[in-house]
């Protein structure tokens, strides 16, 4: 009883304390979720979205144009079309596949298909918003770094790798550390497709004795914790990065 | 079902989802100007450290960068009708839209502070010193020294808040507000296609925010010397 209730007669209560608590013990539970969520689409964001920007910057052809022409229009869409919208890409397909083959059939009933579909959506829009961060980091180069580079005759793969990066990374870490606290916020939207993170994870708990307020409450405390810690180690390292 | 996707769909639920777009800016307008508002209370606040008040504040703008919006509008409408019935007010008739609408002001309030706080900050205490100086008070010295510094820094980030608000608000029909996402869900619910609304929604806010910030960018070169 006492498992599932976070105490006896809580109805007659209009807020209960103990009722976050046994929310926070269960939503904890999925941290690991929420955090799988939002690390890889961050890893995934800079290894893709750091190519794009340096397209973008050095001008190459069609593939600037193309990259440029993409990312101002999926910087409008909202982090939850992409959820809904792949999600329905994804599955639709397969359902149809389903008839033809195996696999697919498989494939769509795969235990957590949802959570990679929400990795899928949460890479893709990282991508978008982290290819902006590594151009303005970029652009915050003076194109004299480059010019003094080539005159003492660098190459501009080496120019890049030894003077341009190191002084783009002194802008990019804090706005990165922004867009990952953005990501860990961003996850929480993937609970409209039906993933098991903190905020679904907290749902549950509610679902059993109808304490939503409280469960909300204790997944906010959660990811306010999650926030704050990464704020901190942004600050560690803006300091690690300045004083080179 | 049919095709997976119909493009001549796309333009027969385009009005349809189209007429919901006054809700999103009903929603951004008021945020913004209510935010704005509230934001610019609580960033005096801070900036004048005013003793009980301040801590507290801190940890609101602390709580409210750290959680996500979906979060705090659940907190909203759970809470509120909650914290009200205390001193006897009884709200849980209320429109959904009105939690919807305080809950993205009291979010928006918490990065409006934040912004207006580092722009009046960031106008040098030489300012403040020499309208002391010329004999002006403390309000005239804040209402014609440094406010109108203050606003061309805090112009760029206020435009960019504008925006992420617009994109912010299409988590509004979780709660069960009929904005364009949610009218986008009750067709697809009738006729199994969802995918013509989401692309329709997903057109209207690309527009939009092109449109935002290709107007923010514009004032801020007609605002701003140089």
């Amino acid at each position: 009883m006492f498992e599932r209730f976070c105490r006896k007669g809580a109805e007659s209560v209009a807020f209960d304390v103990s009722c976050v608590w046994f929310s926070f013990k269960v939503a904890i539970r999925y941290l690991h979720v929420t955090l799988f969520l939002s690390v890889i689409p961050l890893a995934l964001g800079v290894a893709l979205g750091t190519p794009i920007a340096v397209c973008r910057k050095f001008r190459v052809r069609i593939a600037s144009q193309v990259a440029g022409a993409l990312i101002t229009f999926l910087k409008g869409i909202p982090l939850v079309l992409y959820v809904l919208i792949l999600n329905f890409m994804i599955l639709k397909p397969l359902d149809k596949l389903a008839e033809y083959s195996v696999w697919a059939d498989k494939l769509r009933l795969m235990d957590k298909i949802e959570y990679y579909i929400g990795i899928i959506a949460l890479s893709a829009y990282a991508t978008v918003v982290i290819s902006e961060t590594m151009r303005s980091a970029l652009n915050s180069v003076p194109d004299g770094q480059y010019e003094a580079c080539f005159s003492i005759g660098l190459t501009r793969g080496q120019a890049l790798r030894s003077i341009v990066i190191p002084q783009a990374l002194a802008f990019a870490v804090p706005v990165l550390c922004n867009n990952f606290i953005g990501l860990i916020k961003g996850s929480s939207i993937v609970y409209v497709i039906g993933v098991l993170d903190i905020l679904n994870g907290a749902m549950t708990s509610a679902q059993i004795n109808y304490r939503f307020l409280e469960a909300y409450i204790a997944a906010a405390l959660i990811y306010w914790v999650l926030c704050i810690s990464v704020e901190r180690a942004s600050w560690i390292l803006e300091k690690r990065f300045k004083k080179r | 079902m049919g095709k997976l996707f119909d493009v001549a769909l796309v333009f027969e639920y385009m009005p349809v989802i189209l007429s919901r777009f006054p809700v999103t800016l009903l929603i951004v307008s008021t945020s913004i100007i209510g935010g704005t508002l509230l934001g610019f209370l609580i960033a005096l606040v801070r900036l004048y450290r005013v003793p009980v008040l301040n801590p507290a504040v801190v940890s609101y703008i602390s709580f409210i960068r750290g959680t996500p919006v979906i979060i705090q509008m659940f907190l909203v409408y759970y809470g509120f009708p909650l914290l009200l019935l205390q001193v006897g007010i009884n709200i849980n008739r209320w429109d959904k839209l009105y939690f919807v609408l305080i809950s993205y002001m009291l979010n928006n309030a918490a990065f409006m502070a934040e912004i207006i706080r580092s722009a009046i900050a960031s106008v040098p205490a030489g300012q403040t010193e020499a309208a002391h100086s010329v004999g002006l008070s403390g309000f005239q010295t804040l209402r014609r020294i440094v406010l109108p510094q203050a606003f061309f820094t805090a112009f760029p980030a206020f435009g960019t808040r504008v925006v992420n608000t617009l994109e912010s608000t299409s988590l509004a029909f979780t709660l069960g507000i009929l904005d364009m996402l949610g009218q986008a869900q009750a067709i697809g619910v009738r006729t199994y296609h969802l995918l013509e609304g989401y692309v329709v929604v997903a057109l209207v806010f690309i527009a939009a925010s092109m449109l935002l910030e290709k107007g923010f960018a514009w004032m801020e070169r007609r605002l701003i010397p140089n």
